[in-house]
């Protein structure tokens, strides 16, 4: 855990004095990962340099990320690490372990609440403020729940026989200890006193704000830009650390089950704290609803970017026939599926002409990383995808003729408010606000025309079809490209969002 | 201790009469080859010296005593830590680091032990031409007890029985020959008895160096292994205290005479534990052994909770029969030796001491069971509670032995006692553990790597 410059917030309506006004719950993002978040995180606190901002980061376990990627703006009065692991609870402690029965805690004797809250995390589908309120208890230690006979008689008694009975049990075992352990350590954690808590995701973000909100008093807003659920599920399903087999005859093994189920109620967690939700898109406020948001909740307040003045439209930059440059910007991780990405540009490489760049850091999963550029090897373009690492974005946009996105999942990307600023047309998956960035989320902006090609997901030769059809007709790409500026101008500007932030938040401390 | 397991599952398999005597003739040579034999030795010699009337031979065997006695005991945590250190090697096929600390330990241990045995002369007030040899030996002793448990790790029954079938006879006979009036005397009988064990410990030495590969780790360090095993050095420095305990208990407050024969009496009554001894040897080497490695391998193959359940209640029963079978041939062996006594005692020279021979008998019953369970303890790492049984076992000894042998009326009932108050303790702790055995698998399982 550590702590910068400490500088009090004093609020000027109730006197009250805070560690700051607003604190962000961050999960494995700002300021040390680059991304769509990370970004959007940057420009909100440097667009509301009035507010005093806490930082709370959730990473893996201490030293996993050594350097900040961003430097933080001097309203930020705190950045406080979290880790889900550490090197406290590894051994068992024998003193501390209660003999027999259920866990009795100190001379009350009560069984733990905590507990009782991880049980009705797996068992129900149903969040009030009776769970938040037992996991904000506090009642339970790690080495209690690592080492002490409730656990397991709850583990042995009742979850396993109702979610896997049949399944190997040792495994089953090592997941629930994996689920809980983090929460158990996040939410024993020192929490500033702020005004407002401001989880930036569901997950473990949002259940550590949902709990600091519930300790305090304060209210908790909740902005998510993918949905957190939906994303986990998805690795879930990719995941080879999960056994497919184990107890399971159908459908999804019991412990992928598990950890969906966990994820969701995470999410609903947050969910029903949080005073707003906000999301990016139209399509991520429909999976919020499906998911247990309270829809009267949920406002839509989309990305923005700065587009003013707006750049002049670029020309179509190769006459057909020449090579034409395509580009990714963004992390070299597996939810960006740039595996896709390089079989699309292999196979729209046999009728035109392309060169592209895959602009990003590629150290958050080196491994995938060294696939994509063995991939590139094995296809044998080396000459034609080049990869440049982290860059000056807004230098790299003009030199683009079309951005390349072949995400799994998104929330609204900044990449292409950022192409639509400086007039470059992008081929995006189906993913999040992808197509209602691309096509227009209503009628008047459908009006100003597509800004560029929607494809399937995981599908490299409509990615392909998509890149060929760009390559060989420039002035569609000047007329996508017209477009999409237009489309940023007219709704895409960060002063608008900054805008409702600010409205928000003061609503919010007010209230 | 594998590779002895499959060799007696396979004489039990051939379901005979005669493969179960071998069975089980085997597990009396590996759990009590060493220590019988040494005993034999002691009982020949004082035996021979008898006949041949050398004057002076109480002195020699009281040093034997005190040396035993006091290596056994200060011996005890480096060679269960040795013992475990070696084990753990061998699992881990790593056996090159297993030489250069052995080597270092021994040293070690020969160095301390002279020093300590000529401390110990000196305070018994010992004659410099007596103590001499008893420092000698002292270190020898200890030298090979070390080593006995490094084989005893290293699975190598045979080094062991090697070595003791050729040290003992050879203590034997230079003993005799050294200690005959026209040559050195009582001072004879240590020296020869010194080279006897010497042999024997130059067997041990050979035996488990070949054992070893020839590639070493002249890197490994063996106090890492103290550090782990405290609380297992702790249990054996306790369980071998406890049983002397009582016999210095008896020195103090009855005197030399009456501890002296108190001492041979309870060393007949430990012969009782024998069978019972190599019964449970057998019993774990076997069957439990096959359940305890289904049990643990079932955690890492899948199994589900059910299987583990059912699997850890075989477990259980097994515990339960090995127990219930040492009691049921220690009760048969106790009985038959009680019945005996009057004649043991006779025969000993100590005719007013039958029912001293039947308390130490029952004792030594409760106390091989009481060690059974330790043995168990330690099978399934549960260590505290296989120290708080040592304990028991040392604490009880002397209090009771202070309490109620000590006027001499009921000489080891204080005794017998004890042992029966520690027996309860063990199987008690291991009847509660194994109920609990399923939680104890997998609450005691530490979390993380990043240490």
């Amino acid at each position: 855990m550590s702590t910068t410059d400490q500088t009090d917030y004093i609020d000027g309506t109730s006197g009250k004095r805070y560690d700051a006004h607003v604190a962000l719950v961050l999960e494995g993002s700002y300021p040390y990962i680059a991304g769509g978040v990370s970004s959007w995180v940057h420009q909100l606190l440097c667009a509301c340099p009035q507010r005093r901002f806490a930082l709370l980061h959730i990473g893996p376990h201490e030293g996993a990320y050594q350097k900040r990627l961003y430097e933080l703006p001097p309203n930020v009065s705190v950045l406080r690490e979290m880790h889900c692991r550490g090197g406290d609870e590894h051994a068992p402690r024998r003193r501390r372990r209660p003999s027999t029965g259920p866990l009795r805690l100190g001379p009350t004797k009560k069984p733990s609440r905590m507990l009782a809250a991880f049980r009705r995390l797996h068992l129900t589908d149903t969040v009030d403020d009776e769970l938040i309120a037992d996991l904000a208890s506090g009642d339970l230690s790690v080495a209690e729940f690592l080492h002490g006979d409730a656990t397991f008689d709850l583990l042995r008694r009742e979850l396993y026989e109702q979610l896997s009975p049949g399944a190997p049990f040792m495994d089953f075992f090592w997941h629930f200890r994996s689920m809980h352990v983090p929460l158990l350590r996040l939410l024993a954690a020192p929490i500033p006193d702020v005004a407002l808590y401001h989880a930036v995701a569901t997950g473990y973000a949002g259940v550590v704000g949902a709990v600091a909100s519930y300790r305090a008093g304060r209210p908790l807003v909740v902005t998510e830009h993918g949905i957190y659920a939906r994303e986990r599920e998805m690795e879930l399903s990719r995941a080879g650390w999960i056994q497919a087999t184990g107890g399971s005859t159908q459908g999804a093994s019991p412990l992928r089950r598990l950890w969906t189920h966990y994820f969701r109620m995470l999410s609903r967690i947050a969910y029903h704290r949080a005073a707003r939700v906000l999301t990016l898109s139209e399509s991520n406020r429909v999976k919020q609803v499906a998911d247990g948001a309270d829809p009267a909740k949920i406002r839509v307040v989309p990305n923005g970017v700065d587009a003013t003045p707006p750049p002049e439209p670029k020309p179509a930059l190769a006459p057909k026939g020449d090579r034409m440059r395509v580009g990714f910007v963004g992390r070299v991780v597996p939810i960006k599926d740039v595996i896709t990405l390089i079989r699309a540009c292999a196979l729209a490489r046999e009728r035109v002409d392309l060169e592209v760049w895959v602009v990003g850091p590629e150290n958050e999963d080196a491994a995938y990383a060294k696939r994509c550029r063995g991939l590139v090897q094995m296809l044998g373009l080396d000459d034609h995808i080049k990869f440049l690492g982290p860059q000056k974005v807004s230098e790299i946009y003009p030199q683009l003729d079309v951005v390349l996105l072949t995400s799994l999942s998104e929330g609204q990307p900044l990449v292409i408010l950022e192409a639509y600023a400086a007039g470059v047309p992008v081929v995006a998956t189906d993913v999040g606000a992808c197509r209602e960035l691309v096509e227009g989320r209503d009628e008047e902006d459908r009006e100003l025309g597509p800004s560029g090609i929607v494809t399937r997901v995981a599908n490299p030769p409509e990615t392909a079809m998509a890149l060929v059809k760009l390559a060989q007709d420039p002035s569609l790409r000047a007329a996508m490209g017209r477009a999409g500026m237009a489309r940023v101008s007219a709704r895409y500007q960060l002063c608008q969002v900054v805008a409702s932030y600010e409205t928000l938040y003061t609503s919010m401390v007010s209230a | 201790m594998a590779g002895i397991g499959w060799k007696l599952e396979a004489l039990l398999e051939r379901d005979s009469l005669g493969s179960a005597a071998s069975a089980f003739l085997t597990g009396v040579a590996v759990t009590s080859g060493p220590w019988l034999l040494t005993t034999l030795v002691l009982v020949l010699m004082r035996l021979s010296a008898a006949e041949s009337e050398i004057t002076g031979i109480a002195d020699a065997e009281r040093i034997v005593t005190i040396v035993y006695a006091g290596v056994i005991v200060m011996g005890a945590p480096a060679d269960i830590v040795l013992s475990r250190f070696a084990a753990d090697r061998v699992y881990e096929r790593n056996c090159a680091q297993i030489a250069a600390p052995l080597r270092r330990v021994l040293a070690v241990c020969l160095l301390v032990f002279a020093v300590a045995g000529a401390g110990a002369m000196a305070l018994c007030d010992i004659p410099a031409p007596m103590a001499l040899p008893g420092a000698v030996l002292t270190a020898i002793v200890g030298g090979q007890w070390l080593l006995l448990s490094a084989a005893g790790g290293l699975s190598s029954p045979g080094i062991i029985l090697r070595a003791f079938a050729f040290g003992a006879p050879a203590s034997v006979l230079a003993a005799l020959a050294l200690s005959h009036p026209l040559v050195l005397g009582p001072t004879g009988y240590l020296y020869g008895f010194g080279a006897g064990q010497l042999v024997t410990l130059g067997l041990l030495l050979w035996g488990t160096l070949h054992a070893l590969p020839s590639e070493e780790d002249e890197d490994a360090r063996i106090l890492p292994a103290f550090r782990h095993y405290w609380v297992l050095a702790a249990a054996a420095f306790a369980f071998h205290a406890g049983l002397w305990v009582d016999k210095l208990v008896i020195y103090f407050r009855a005197g030399g005479e009456v501890a002296s024969a108190y001492a041979a009496l309870a060393a007949v009554a430990w012969l009782s534990v024998v069978p019972a001894c190599a019964y449970v040897f057998v019993c774990i080497e076997t069957v439990f052994h096959r359940r305890f490695r289904a049990y643990y391998r079932a955690l890492h193959t899948g199994a589900s909770l059910h299987d583990l359940e059912s699997l850890a209640t075989e477990l259980q029963r097994e515990v339960g029969r090995t127990l219930r079978g040492a009691a049921s041939v220690q009760a048969g062996v106790t009985l038959l030796c009680a019945l005996l006594a009057p004649l043991v005692v006779a025969k000993l020279g100590l005719a007013d001491h039958a029912t001293t021979l039947r308390w130490l008998l029952v004792g030594a019953a409760a106390q091989v069971l009481a060690l059974a369970g330790t043995l168990l303890l330690y099978y399934f790492d549960f260590r505290v509670e296989a120290f708080i049984t040592a304990l028991t076992q040392l604490v009880a000894s002397g209090l009771f032995t202070f309490l109620v042998d000590a006027p001499a009326v009921h000489l080891g009932a204080g005794y017998a006692a004890a042992c029966a108050v520690t027996c309860a303790v063990g199987v008690g702790l291991l009847r509660w553990r194994m109920g609990r055995l399923l939680e104890h698998t997998f609450q005691s399982q530490p979390y993380g790597t990043e240490d």
